[in-house]
């Protein structure tokens, strides 16, 4: 069942391993490490919405986005949750769907 | 091992779906070190010729299948549409081949269609094949032809995404009793979102499920693009295909569906298998498995498709029974005395050697079925009454005269065999046939019935992106408004799409919209996406001429569907054709042939026996039969009133002369003989225009300048162009004069000319040196040879075939003859099958210039074709069809024409039952104004149009009980009220342009007149009479626009406005088109202001310096006056 992201932060603070999948993050203010092996996956973006050039041999970029789907559990009380989580440069990685 | 083979990759033969073309991707393969490549294109084989052929090329083996739709044909109300790839199986002498091509024949099979309608878009397929049909057709005497693929869209694979296990084992249960050894596990893993088709999860899944159940699974990446980068271009292909704008339908899922590279897929195997929890030794047989299939479906060029290998009929499919050298030399004997019943002594050696010669040729190919096929189709089409006219370098050929293939006598022109058939030629030459348009479909039909259905297929050609369509699809994909589209598409003239940004700022018509490209993102993606679109396949369509014969095993070589009129065409097009070892006919249907068709059957309807006096022709013309029929193919081409007619230059509605710029040529080329016809059309080309060859011969025609034929040798045979080198024929002759080789050799040096003129210099120079007469003395001094050289190096690639422009010049000459002639009828013959470049309006504009009269529609006296009808003993006019009617139906106009005549506006209402918007145009339209007409005068147009609206405003039941023998109370007139006005002439125009197409009694641009007046237009009539270099407005609607090749080879663009009195020609050049811009292509009512410029003597024109839209004009002037 997808808990409604509206409700709640549209990111979370990430610490990735080494090789850069996500092993821990706070969301809402608590903190969840992730107990199972994370599933890399990629996403389609809606690039026609914003403007950029989608020019031949320059948009390999444009379409995609790679995403993480983990299995975290809560320090506070164990719930666990799925987080799809988008790669971002920085820690703050937008969420694009929290399943519980 | 390192290798990985892609079995599943769909180009972009896969309509709206893939990106690269089949030679891409077997580049791609061969670079990555596969040693076989596969295609397998969405309902067909499209590409897979152009991929076989890469294929040889690269050094791989190629690998065939395709992917099809799977439905249960049982009667469930929704049916679930699942997706199978199909491999054929190779060495194994065609059988592979057969069965797959069989299989998808079968799945477009036209009998399953029209019980439902399909949802418009090419998203929604229509071809299918129920999940037992792959089984019967890959089952082979010898065992299985092929695999089918079960990937994440099959059955299975929905079942297991479904989480359904016992289903998932079921279906696939199913499909191997089907099957035996003939089906696989497709594993596909696009990263997609977990849980999704195409997932990783869902990839181990199935290859859990395929371990379990013991099938082999094979890894592909099903394949819809090359590189990362063409995702884009596959998200707009998606929009296309659903008619949507991106985000309105669910698009792909991410851009996953590249070509990976080995070590990728290697990888992709590695994770999957680990997911599955299967171990690494899965990884290696998942590898493994793929290869072997690879190899199982390699196919040999050779034995499985017959490569190059002739597929032609059988010789009793062409009522030949013995030798067919010996029947051919034979036919051509026979015609001999035929075609030439005055040659004797020398001439009739000539022709008889020149006949050997020929036949020697033809039988040194082995061709003689070839021109057998080609005279018994021509001979079907003539006894079918059907005009039929060779186009083409065939027309230089004396075997197709004799054979009646043509009819262009290639002695009487000097035309050369050798153009058309040399030594170096390998594949079938092409004998291209005209016919009448409006007879093709019976002739194909008849071609089917005479060499058997399973021997003829009809060609197909692929319609690619062009920068409008592209345009189009590209807007409607970013969601641009309507308005906004037709505003870029309509300034889009004539250039690659994949130019679109560099076009974009040069041409003046674009200047808008490169401001805006500017300012507006959205506009620019639409630049980017249109070029990503240039030249990809959009969809399949019948090609306009081809039909291919093969042999009784045709429908094993290449798969079929419906075509647009019900026969099945080939999957192939014709670039495919010559590997496949097939045979092409070209017959192709030409309008004008059915207008001349129909001016000759009217000729003899309306004149009957007094048809050569009619046409004042001397009474026992033998072309014209006692009833009036008219043979035009045997019409004498010396007719001096045809030649002045021509040189009027008042030949709109003439094949291949009517152009603006055409006109221009004829004005000052002022032909009067058949040779002079000829140049006309050859020199009205891209090559002599560039090519300088217009203006010495003009000039030498008309004794401005002296004739000089190079050498004395050379003047013979450069009598017809005034010793101007023009035709290719001509460059033949010259070589082998100057070098001393044969004709067959001379096409291949003027071949290599074509190229790079240069490289036959040193050849030329040192063989024509060389060559010396019986006293041994030099036939060329170094003086000639330099001086024919620089002829010869002018003319480079810029000629003419002259056979072409013979064979044009013939229905050219057709046409002008009967204008000339048979004005009415030949203007009957225009109206009824629109054969020419400009709208049935100017046309229209044209026979009142020639004061025909034109007959409005009336339902007694029209009938479904333009009649010529006698107004008086003097005078013959037009009536209009009633075909051309807006809104008419096919059952609506054979009742009309069943139940003429009619009595009264109520008897016509109650026997033809037409539907009510029917009724009211046709009154709108004067149809009934006879039938009002009564002892007190005519009723008015306006009364009878209320009254029409009061009769079918009433239930036509209750008037059926009505007995029609009944003398009624009131008749239709004594019902009218009179009161009503009529229509204005403008609302009468408007009404007429909307229900006719076309005006007939007042043009569209006399609504405009008070401000034409306050302008002082010219009207285009009085241009003649204006001096030359004149300042003049003009204006009216725009009827033709042209580009035509230029000697400079800067762009002119040519307008040619209507305006009732005729047809205005104007010329923009550069600065005009700076001046134009968005106009240029895109208004339809103009008003131009520029300068007269006399062509010759009869031919005027209007050098254009600024145009306005007449509309916009129309209002600012009409605000000002309030």
């Amino acid at each position: 069942m997808s808990v409604d992201p509206s409700a709640h932060p549209a990111a979370a603070t990430v610490w990735t391993t080494p090789a850069g999948a996500p092993e821990r993050l706070v969301w809402c203010g608590r903190r969840f490490v992730v107990v199972a092996k994370p599933i890399a996956w990629m996403d389609r973006t809606s690039w026609w919405e914003s403007p950029v050039r989608v020019a031949a041999g320059q948009a390999a970029q444009v379409v995609e986005r790679p995403m993480w789907q983990v299995t975290a559990k809560a320090l506070d009380n164990a719930e666990l949750l799925i987080f799809d989580l988008a790669v971002s440069s920085g820690d703050q990685w937008p969420i694009t769907a929290v399943y519980d | 091992m390192d290798r990985f083979t892609h079995l599943n990759v769909a180009s972009a033969f896969s309509a709206h779906y893939g990106t690269a073309r089949p030679e891409a991707l077997v580049a791609a393969a061969q670079a990555s070190g596969a040693q076989a490549a596969a295609i397998t294109d969405r309902d067909g084989i499209y590409g897979a010729v152009r991929h076989i052929r890469s294929c040889r090329e690269a050094g791989l083996s190629p690998i065939v299948g395709v992917n099809l739709q799977v439905k249960d044909a049982g009667p469930a109300s929704e049916v679930a549409v699942s997706e199978v790839t199909v491999l054929a199986h190779g060495h194994n002498a065609g059988a592979g081949w057969a069965s797959l091509v069989r299989l998808i024949s079968s799945s477009h099979s036209s009998a399953r269609r029209g019980t439902k309608r399909t949802p418009h878009g090419s998203a929604n397929r229509t071809a299918w094949v129920d999940p037992k049909r792959p089984g019967l057709f890959l089952t082979g005497e010898s065992g299985t032809t092929g695999t089918v693929l079960l990937g994440p869209g099959s059955d299975v694979g929905r079942a297991v995404l479904a989480d359904d296990d016992a289903a998932a084992q079921r279906l696939l249960t199913g499909w191997r009793q089907r099957l035996a050894g003939g089906v696989a596990v497709e594993i596909v893993c696009h990263h997609t979102k977990p849980g999704s088709a195409g997932s990783l999860k869902h990839a181990a899944a199935m290859l859990q499920l395929a371990h379990a159940a013991e099938v082999p699974a094979v890894l592909t990446n099903a394949v819809r693009y090359l590189e990362p980068d063409d995702a884009v271009t596959g998200d707009v292909l998606d929009s296309a295909a659903h008619l949507l704008p991106l985000g309105d339908f669910q698009p792909q899922p991410n851009a996953q569906a590249w070509l990976k590279p080995p070590e990728q897929m290697q990888q992709l195997a590695r994770t999957i298998t680990e997911y599955a929890g299967l171990g690494s030794d899965a990884a290696v047989d998942l590898l493994s498995r793929t290869e072997q299939l690879a190899e199982r479906c390699r196919l040999d060029p050779d034995s499985d498709v017959g490569w190059r290998w002739p597929k032609v009929p059988e010789l009793e499919a062409i009522g030949v029974e013995e030798d067919p050298s010996a029947v051919l030399r034979r036919r051509c004997q026979t015609a001999l005395s035929e075609r030439y019943p005055r040659a004797d002594g020398p001439q009739l050696r000539r022709i008889e050697d020149q006949l050997a010669n020929e036949l020697e040729t033809i039988g040194h190919f082995g061709f003689e079925t070839y021109f057998l096929a080609v005279a018994e189709t021509v001979d079907l089409i003539r006894s079918m009454d059907v005009r039929v006219q060779a186009r083409g370098s065939g027309a230089g050929s004396l075997v197709n005269y004799l054979l009646r293939i043509s009819n262009v006598d290639p002695l009487e022109h000097d035309l050369l065999f050798e153009r058309f058939l040399g030594h170096a030629r390998s594949t079938l030459p092409d004998i291209d046939v005209d016919i009448e348009s409006a007879q093709r479909h019976r002739v194909y039909e008849a071609i089917f019935d005479h060499y058997g259905h399973h021997r003829v297929t009809l060609l197909s050609m692929q319609n690619a992106y062009r920068a409008r369509g592209a345009a189009r699809d590209a807007g409607q994909a970013l969601g641009l408004s309507e308005e906004q589209v037709d505003r870029v598409a309509e300034s889009i003239w004539r250039f690659d799409a994949g130019q679109f940004r560099e076009v974009l700022a040069t041409k003046p018509e674009l200047r808008d919209i490169a401001a805006q490209v500017e300012s507006e993102p959205q506009l620019d993606m639409l630049v980017d996406l249109t070029e990503r679109l240039d030249r990809l396949p959009r969809h399949i369509s019948m090609h306009p001429c081809g039909v291919i014969l093969g042999s009784s095993d045709l429908l094993s070589v290449t798969p079929t569907q419906p075509s647009g009129i019900g026969l099945p065409m080939s999957q192939f097009d014709k670039d495919d054709i010559d590997d496949m070892g097939l045979l092409k006919l070209d017959v192709l249907g030409v309008r004008m042939q059915s207008a001349m068709a129909h001016a000759v059957h009217e000729i003899k309807r309306s004149n009957g026996p007094s048809a050569a006096v009619e046409g004042g022709l001397p009474v026992d013309a033998p072309y014209i039969s006692a009833a009036g029929r008219i043979d035009l193919d045997s019409i004498p081409h010396d007719d001096e009133a045809t030649f002045a007619m021509i040189r009027t230059t008042h030949t709109l509605g003439c094949f291949q002369i009517e152009s603006p710029g055409q006109r221009e040529l004829l004005g000052k080329l002022q032909p009067d003989k058949y040779e002079d016809l000829i140049a006309d059309i050859s020199l009205f080309r891209p090559g002599p225009m560039k090519g300088n060859m217009v203006t010495p011969y003009i000039d030498r025609k008309h004794g401005y300048e002296r004739i000089d034929y190079l050498h004395p040798r050379f003047a013979d045979f450069l009598q017809d162009s005034y010793g101007v080198v023009i035709y290719h024929e001509h460059v033949l002759r010259i070589l082998h004069e100057t070098m001393g080789v044969s004709l067959a050799t001379a096409d291949e040096l003027r071949r290599s000319m074509e190229h790079d003129v240069e490289t036959i210099e040193p050849a030329f120079r040192a063989q024509t040196a060389q060559r010396t007469d019986q006293a041994e003395r030099r036939i060329f001094s170094d003086a000639d040879i330099d001086r024919i050289w620089e002829t010869l190096r002018g003319f480079g690639s810029f000629g003419f075939c002259k056979a072409h422009g013979a064979a044009f010049a013939l229905p050219t000459y057709q046409s002008a003859w009967l204008k000339t002639h048979y004005p009415v009828e030949f203007m009957a013959g225009i109206f009824e099958h629109d054969p020419g470049m400009y709208p049935r309006r100017l046309m229209m504009s044209e026979a009142r210039r020639m004061q025909i009269p034109l007959l409005p529609i009336d339902v007694n006296a029209s009938a479904d074709q333009y009649r010529v009808e006698q107004i008086s003993t003097e005078e013959k006019g037009i009536r209009l069809s009633l075909r051309d009617v807006r809104g008419i139906s096919a059952a609506e106009l054979s009742r009309i024409l069943a139940g003429q005549p009619y009595a009264s506006i109520t008897d016509f209402y109650h026997r033809a039952k037409p539907s009510r918007p029917l009724m009211v145009r046709l009154a709108t339209l004067g149809a009934f104004d006879d039938l009002a007409q009564e002892s007190r005068g005519p009723a008015g147009r306006g009364s009878i149009i209320s009254y029409i609206r009061q009769l079918t405003a009433a239930p036509r039941k209750s008037a059926q009980h009505q007995d029609p023998a009944q003398p009624r109370l009131f008749n239709d007139r004594q019902l009218m009220d009179a009161s009503i006005p009529d229509p204005t002439a403008a609302e009468q125009v408007a009404s007429e342009l909307e229900s006719l197409s076309a005006e007939v009694e007042e043009h569209v641009i006399e609504a405009y007149r008070p401000l034409l007046d306050q302008l002082g237009v010219t009207a285009a009539a009085d241009l003649l009479r204006i001096r030359s270099n004149s300042e003049v407005l003009i204006a009216g609607i725009r009827v033709a626009t042209q580009t035509p090749p230029m000697r400079s080879g800067k762009r002119t663009v040519f307008i040619s406005l209507d305006d009732g009195t005729g047809c205005a020609d104007t010329a923009f050049f550069e600065e005009a088109q700076q001046q134009a811009g968005p106009l240029l292509f895109g208004t339809q009512l103009m008003i131009i202001r520029g300068r007269t410029r006399r062509a010759g003597e009869r031919g005027v024109s209007v050098h254009a310096e600024e145009a306005w839209d007449l509309k916009v004009a129309w209002r600012e002037w009409a605000q000002q006056r309030v």
